[in-house]
Parts: structure tokens; sequence; C-alpha cells
């Protein structure tokens, strides 16, 4: 067992070197980037509107209930009782709360949901090769002669696109903060940082790792791209889930199951059902590990 | 202690690479040599459990290479150097034997260090070891890959035609090198090139069309070419009829031919002193002869 451990430190410590090395790993990561910057820079600050100016606040505490709009014409902010008109614009899940901080926050779910599709298409092409280069480079006959176990094998690749990946896209959705509020406004930090941890991380995992498993098998670089664009459709279904997962509370504030929820409660519900549809993905691909590792074990050697 | 019994592989597509392969190897220097696709690689990557046998039964050092377990247990006590050696391009040649090191199990990172100190001094890479593998040149890289197959001090090493590609100096060091580390461990080693042989190993196997035709001492297959190894010189056309060609020298009253076999009266052939060069043509023309007279192809 520590002699597995050994070997599973060793391989992410140098499968992440030859990654950083032959720069697949910096490619990856600053495509997420630009990809961040530039859904940021084509998506518009769009002031939730009422007649005259923006809605920063709906008070329905009061009777009657109140809004708090900055007019256009002067910038003057001001608090009026509230007509009918904004009552409709305003569900009961926006009211009560900074309004400007829950736009800028819906909106960064937008973008971040767009951007884990571009992430899963991506990773699904630039993660097929991780074991078919080992064939590449012709190491393979060499390793297989090491009392390198076909789990520890397969852990180790995948561990280390993980830990890189991990690491690279921490360092991204910290960096990017600035960049988003200063586009958007402030936002909910929590909201912001779970959304990657429930979205964004485990999306590169599945799709890192599926396109890893799935063209485990193959002889040629070549192959193992063709492997990655043959896992597009599952790729976008995973994504259909997730925009469905995000999209699902916001228009369906009008179905009963959403009609009561809060702001908070709406948010949580939301990220619930990504992290459902995340893991029951991440187990679909664990699932295919297992397959890749019994058939690797039933063919070795022939 | 390796037993090698009834050994066959038939690859997919149907060409049957060994065909009844029976050995035991002790410890020492073991050489193994054969005309192209004799089933050297085959025989190798077996023993190295890269692949598996279609029938048969290898036991290395007491562990049944047919079952996983047996596999892993031999793997950890074997190095092997491949015919085709790949390196990773992006690490430089510490890096790359750290790595190769901790899967080998080495994982003492001290123990680690001092290894792949000693190995670089040996294969005298030492002052290029910090670069990037993908610089290196050919015999360097086999250098490396021959460095990498003695980490871990394995008692078995398999060595699949470790000198071609090295300039005749590094050829000759790496002989001794070898033999230095067969005291106290099994060498398998193929070859193309019999001089290697003869000056390390004390065992011998000629492999052919997937089996072993001859098994013994170098001192044994050139004795059996004494008698059959000539000088002929001649001034017009080379010698034929059943006459293995060794080699030709030009001299000032002719041509000089060295052949192995059994040349008419009408030549005026002069016996030569044989050597394993010589034993191994002479079993290779007589074993095809021997197959010729029964009529079997070989
Ligand atoms: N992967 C393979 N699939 C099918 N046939 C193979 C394969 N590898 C080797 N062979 C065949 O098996 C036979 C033995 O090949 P092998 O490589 O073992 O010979 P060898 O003695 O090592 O030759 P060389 O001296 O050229 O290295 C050859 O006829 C070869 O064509
Ligand atoms: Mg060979």
């Amino acid at each position: 067992m520590s002699l597995q451990l050994a070997q599973l430190r060793g391989m992410i410590k140098y499968e992440l070197l030859m990654a950083w090395r032959r720069r697949s790993l910096l490619v990856t990561i600053l495509f997420l980037f630009v990809g961040l910057a530039v859904f940021t820079m084509t998506m518009q600050k769009e002031p939730l509107g009422a007649e005259g100016g923006e809605v920063l606040y709906v008070d329905d505490t009061v009777t009657p209930a109140t809004v708090t709009m900055r007019l256009y014409a002067t910038g003057e902010v001001t608090t009026m009782p509230a007509d009918d008109a904004v009552l409709t614009n305003i569900p009961n899940w926006l009211r009560n709360i900074d309004l400007q901080q829950a736009n800028a926050t819906l909106k960064m779910a937008t973008l971040l949901t767009l951007v884990t599709q571009l992430l899963i298409i991506m990773l699904l092409l630039m993660s097929a090769e991780t074991i078919p280069l080992d064939k590449h480079y012709r190491v393979n006959e060499l390793l297989h002669t090491l009392p390198v176990g076909r789990a520890t094998y397969l852990g180790g690749k995948l561990l280390a696109v993980w830990v890189g990946l991990l690491a690279g896209m921490v360092m991204c959705a910290l960096l990017y903060i600035p960049i988003a509020q200063g586009r958007f406004g402030a936002f909910d930090m929590s909201a912001y940082l779970r959304l990657w941890g429930v979205m964004l991380l485990p999306a590169a995992v599945f799709a890192s790792g599926l396109s890893i498993l799935a063209a485990a098998g193959v002889a040629t670089r070549r192959a193992s791209v063709l492997i990655g664009l043959a896992l597009m459709p599952a790729g976008i279904f995973v994504f259909v889930f997730v925009i469905l997962a995000v999209f699902t509370p916001l228009v369906g504030t009008a179905n009963a199951a959403y009609t009561s929820l809060s702001y908070d409660g709406l948010i949580n519900s939301m990220f619930g059902n990504i992290g459902q549809t995340m893991l029951i993905a991440n187990l679909a691909m664990l699932l295919l590990g297992l397959v890749v590792w019994g058939v690797g074990r039933l063919r070795e050697g022939q | 202690m390796i037993e090698i019994t009834n050994l066959t592989k038939t690859y997919r597509g149907g060409v049957k690479a060994l065909n009844g392969l029976t050995l035991d190897i002790g410890m020492g220097m073991f050489g193994l040599v054969g005309p192209n696709g004799a089933g050297k690689t085959t025989f190798m990557r077996i023993l190295a459990g890269l692949l598996r046998p279609t029938t048969g039964q290898v036991i290395a050092f007491g562990h049944d290479m047919n079952t996983a377990h047996g596999r892993m247990a031999a793997k950890a006590n074997l190095g092997y150097l491949p015919q085709e050696l790949g390196l990773y391009p992006n690490l430089n040649a510490l890096e790359f034997l750290d790595y190769m090191a901790i899967l080998k199990g080495v994982t003492d990172g001290g123990e680690r260090k001092r290894q792949i100190h000693d190995l670089l001094e040996k294969v005298r890479l030492t002052d290029v070891a910090k670069r990037r593998l993908k610089t290196y040149s050919g015999g360097m890289k086999r250098r490396i890959g021959i460095a990498q197959a003695l980490l871990g001090n394995p008692r078995l090493l398999i060595v699949d035609e470790p000198t071609s590609g090295l300039d005749p100096e590094e050829r000759v060091r790496f002989r001794n090198l070898l033999a230095d580390m067969a005291l106290e461990r099994t060498i398998i080693l193929s070859t193309h090139i019999v001089e290697d042989i003869s000056q390390s190993c004390n065992d011998l196997a000629v492999m052919r069309a997937g089996q072993v035709i001859f098994r013994g001492a170098p001192g044994d297959l050139i004795e059996r070419a004494r008698g059959h190894v000539w000088t002929i010189t001649s001034s017009g056309e080379r010698p034929n009829g059943g006459l293995t060609l060794v080699s030709t020298l030009q001299m000032a009253n002719g041509v000089q031919y060295r052949v192995v076999g059994d040349p008419p009266p009408e030549y005026r052939a002069v016996p030569n002193e044989p050597s394993l060069e010589d034993g191994y043509m002479w079993l290779m023309q007589d074993t095809v002869s021997a197959a010729e007279r029964e009529g079997i192809g070989v």
C-alpha cells in the first residue's frame, strides 16, 4: 500500500511537470481565462429596470410596498410606494434584498454556466492524449515492465491531470474576481465561489476524466483527439442538465415549487441541482474508469 | 533462476513467433542470438511480463509469470531495456531516472539519489544529466536506457540489443559494465553482434524460427565449426557451392575469402581457426541443410 502511494505521488509530480513543460496545462488554463474574459466583454450589465430608473430594492414588509430607485435622469436615489408594474417585474424572491448585488450574482451564474460548456468541450479534446502520449513517446513498453498496477497507473494519470487542472482553475477563479467586479459591480462572493466548487471544478474533473478514460485504449494522439470529438454529445448532454439546473429555478419561479422560496432558498436549490447533476456525471465517469480498468486487466499482455 | 517450459506465442494474425521453447537460465550473463525474426524480442517481452505466452510457462525466481501476482512480483526484480526504447522528451536525465526509480519501488529519496548518481557515472552522462532527453543523441538515449534498467538493483536484467547504436568505445564500456553486473544477477542479452557475446557470456542460446537450435558455452559453438572454416585465395570468381562467405579481403595476389562450409578440393582451401561468428554461421548453414535433407522448411 505504501508502495502504491509512493508511486501515485511520483506519477503526480512528474506527470504534472511534463504537462507543464508540454504547455498543455498552461494552454488549458489560459484558454479558460480568455474564455471568461471574452464572455465578460460580451455580457451586458442590464439594470433591473422600472420606468425612469434602476430598481435597487423592493420592500414588501411594509404596506404599501416601497421601491427604491436610482433615477436615470438625475442619478438621484429615491424611495416611493411601488406600483403594480414594479411588483410584477420583481417577483417575491427578489424582494427585500440588495437587487444590484443579486442582479450581478445572477449574471455571474449565467456567465459561469456558459464557460462551463466551453471548459467541457476543451477538456474533452485536450485531455484525451494523456495515456496515448505514453505510446506516442514509446515509453509504455518500459512502463509496463515496472511493478506498477493497472489501477495505480490509471489513478496516477487521472490524479496528475486533476491536481494541475484544479490548482490552475482555483487561480483563475481568484484572478477573475476583480475583473468581474469591475464589470458587473459587487456580487455575492460566497455564491460565486460555490459556483466554482459545485459546477466548474466538478465539470472539469468529469470532462477530463471521461476523455482520459475513453481514450485509454487508443494507440495514437490523433485517434485520441477523435475520441475527444466523439465524446462531445456526452459533454453536451451533461451540459443540458447543468442549464436546466441553473435556469429552472429562475424561470420556474412561476411554478408552485419555487414561488415560496426566498432568494437564498432559490440559490441553494439551484446549487443543489447543479451538484446533483455533477455528482451523477462524475459517478458515471468513475464507472467508466472501472470498466477501463477491468478491460485493461483482461487484455493485459495479449 | 529462470525456468522456461514449452513456450509458444502465436500473434494475432497467425505469426508463430515462438514454437516450443524450453530453457533454464542461471546466474551470470546469458547471450541470445539468432537471425531477424527468430523470436528473441518476443521471448524477452514474455520474460519481462509485457506479453503473455499462448502456451507454456515461465517461472522467474519462483514466481509464475502466468499469474498476475507472479508477474507483479517478478517485475519488482526486473530491469528491462527494450529494443525500441522511448524516453520522456521533456524530462532531464535526473528527473527521468528519479521517476522510473520511484515506480520501480525505490521509495527512499536518499537511496534513489545515490543510485542515480552512481548510474549516471557508470554510463558517463553526469555532465549532461540536466539536459532534456529530447536533446540527447541516439547513443546517449541508449545509455540512459541502460541506466534506467539497472535502477533498483534488479536480480534479472533483460537487455534487447543494447549495443546497437553505440560507438565502439561505448560498446566495449557497456560490455564491461554488464560483465561487472553479472556477478550477482542474471542478465539476458540479445544481440546481432556475435562478438559482444564471445567477450562476455559464458552461456548462450541460438534461436531460429521460434526455437532454440543451440544451447551451450561459446567455446562449444566455436568447436562445432572446427574443420569447416577456410581461407580461399582466388583471382577469379567468388567461391560458391554451399559455402557461407564470412569475409572478403582484397590482396595483392587476388581476393582472400574466409568461408564456412566444406569447399571442394579444387579451391585449395587452407583450414582456419574458427571464431564464434564462424560457429554461428556454421550452425545456421548446418541446420538449414539438415532441414532440407529432411524436407522441412525452417
Ligand atoms: N506485435 C506483433 N504482431 C504480429 N507479429 C509480430 C509482432 N511482433 C513480432 N512479430 C513477428 O514475430 C516474429 C518474431 O519477431 P521478434 O521481434 O520476436 O524477432 P527478433 O528475433 O527479435 O528479431 P530482430 O532480430 O529483428 O529483433 C517475426 O516474424 C515478427 O514479424
Ligand atoms: Mg528483436
